[in-house]
């Protein structure tokens, strides 16, 4: 259940966008930058690749949840400050011990997370570009949570080795977006959180003998 | 019929439940959906107030008579700040006055609706027949009397006829400052509010309570377990009652907008589905005011349509029951 239909949220993400408009520039930025490491990392680019990700969803989960879309939605608190822990756990992990190691190889969960990450900052373009929603409404990865969901667990798919407690968060929180696209009836919207429920499971199949609790 | 369709029965000068008959002035010239475009092209404005008589209940505690046809305001009012959005609830909350509506409920849970009803009751010409309720929602006691206050601001007015504990959260707390409130005059009236047929027996502990007047649940054609307890203990207590959800939030709008009305819908006046389900509802002898909630003005002028003419009798509620339920 949720205290806004539709409309209410489209007109939020308008509202949102204006009120954070350059910072989906810098955010896109940032994007590209940890896409274009990732793949091709060079020494400490696991940490910095780690620190983009932890400020995507620590600006997600302040910015989004706990300073607008609180003011129409009672339970945004609650989803702001799990974002916030997931930026911190990325932080700790990624950014300060340096445990994101990422490598490109051939394989087909790779790539796949490439087309993830790519994908996650293409699509509401997409959407827009086809008149499916305005300009004004497209969720910018680092700004919004379910871009930044499947950019992270897409990035995650090329790094060596990637802590179960790193999904735990992203995969609760799209379960729970897949419940609100459902009840808003918003079909587009289920997209992104079954992709990002689909990467995480990738990790976890693909984590046998390579990653660490 | 389906829910759109306006209501093209001209109506028999019978007498309604409780009122007197009914003439519709314009609003029987509807015959046709040219004249009906005709109308709204004229502007919803002019099709708008409509002199007939109105259906009141009376609120036992006082006495003091309301439209038995109120406005809820859960997700449909929660806009935010979007000038349009807003600018369309307003049209909706005009045309609720306009077919002489009062009660407009809300309450700090619903996000911004109660700054966007705020927003509309400045736009809004005339909200003299406004009645004013909203609820308290919030864990601890000592934070109540803030948060009224907050709402209070956001509705802009000088204060609340009904103040409700939402969803009996601290009642035991709540009630205490509600009835000081009351004995100060910052508050006509006291409720408390439960929804989805949850937590009846603590509810009905909670009706026994001194200096109650109103209690809300739900109640609808479908969920009708408060015919067991509530609404007879409310009747027995002398309490107000609001039924909240009289459409499941448009569900049985939507179930039952495929099926046709029955033809003796028209015994009492009855146009389209909206007015059925609602009628139904306000026919019940304690149920004191329904709340649907709406983002249209189509669909208000729908459901304020179930303000005007007859009431279905006890027997008619049951065929009405029956029938919903082969549907």
């Amino acid at each position: 259940m949720s205290p806004y239909d539709a409309d209410a949220l489209f007109a939020f993400l308008e509202q949102y966008n204006r009120a954070l408009w350059p910072a989906q520039i810098l955010a896109l930025l940032l994007a590209l930058g940890a896409l274009a490491l990732a793949p091709h990392p060079r020494a400490g680019s696991g940490r910095l690749v780690g620190g983009i990700l932890s400020a995507a969803w620590l600006s997600s989960g302040i910015l989004y949840y706990l300073l607008h879309l609180s003011e129409i939605d009672f339970v945004a608190p609650l989803f702001g400050l799990l974002l916030i822990a997931q930026g911190l756990l990325l932080a700790w992990d990624g950014a300060i011990r340096g445990r994101l190691s990422f490598a490109f190889r051939s394989d087909s969960s790779r790539w796949a997370g490439l087309a993830l990450a790519f994908a996650a900052l293409m699509y509401e373009p997409l959407i827009a570009m086809l008149g499916g929603q305005d300009w004004l409404a497209v969720r910018v990865v680092g700004l919004a949570p379910a871009p930044t969901l499947v950019f992270t667990l897409g990035l995650l798919l090329l790094a060596e080795r990637v802590a179960i407690y790193l999904l735990v968060i992203p995969i609760l929180w799209a379960i729970g977006a897949l419940a609100l696209a459902w009840f808003l009836g918003i079909p587009a919207d289920l997209v992104l959180p079954l992709a990002g429920i689909a990467a995480g499971l990738l990790i976890l199949w693909r984590r046998t003998g390579r990653v660490r609790l | 019929m389906k829910r759109m369709d306006r209501e093209i029965l001209s109506l028999p000068g019978c007498t309604a439940t409780g009122h007197s008959a009914p003439t519709l002035g314009r609003r029987t010239l509807l015959g046709s959906a040219a004249a009906f475009a005709a109308t709204a092209a004229f502007g919803f404005g002019n099709a708008g107030a409509v002199d007939t008589p109105r259906l009141t209940k009376e609120i036992p505690s006082t006495g003091e008579r309301i439209p038995a046809i109120g406005m809820g305001s859960w997700i449909t009012f929660n806009v935010g700040e979007d000038a349009a959005l807003r600018a369309e609830r307003a049209g909706v909350l005009q045309a609720f006055f306009d077919r002489g509506g009062g009660m407009v409920d809300s309450s700090p849970m619903y996000g911004s609706s109660e700054a966007v009803i705020g927003y509309c009751l400045k736009t809004v010409p005339d909200t003299q027949s406004l009645f004013a309720a909203s609820k308290v929602w919030t864990l601890l006691q000592s934070s109540g009397p803030g948060q009224m206050e907050e709402s209070r601001a956001l509705w802009g007015i000088e204060r609340f006829d009904l103040m409700q504990i939402h969803n009996l959260l601290n009642w035991d707390g709540h009630i205490e400052t509600l009835r000081a409130d009351k004995a100060a005059g910052r508050i006509r009236y006291i409720g408390i509010t439960t929804s989805h047929g949850r937590r009846h027996d603590e509810f009905e502990e909670v009706m026994l309570q001194p200096d109650l007047d109103f209690v809300q649940f739900t109640y609808n054609i479908l969920d009708r377990e408060a015919e067991d307890r509530l609404l007879p203990l409310a009747a027995e207590r002398g309490l107000a009652v609001i039924a909240n959800r009289p459409f499941r939030q448009k569900a049985l709008i939507e179930q039952f907008a495929e099926h046709p009305l029955p033809s003796w819908a028209g015994e009492f006046d009855c146009a389209n589905w909206a007015q059925f389900l609602l009628k139904f509802v306000i026919s019940h002898p304690t149920i004191t005011c329904a709340i649907p909630a709406t983002t249209r003005v189509d669909h208000m002028y729908e459901n304020m349509g179930a303000l005007e003419g007859r009431l279905p009798d006890a027997g008619m509620r049951e065929q009405m029951i029956r029938y919903v339920e082969t549907l």
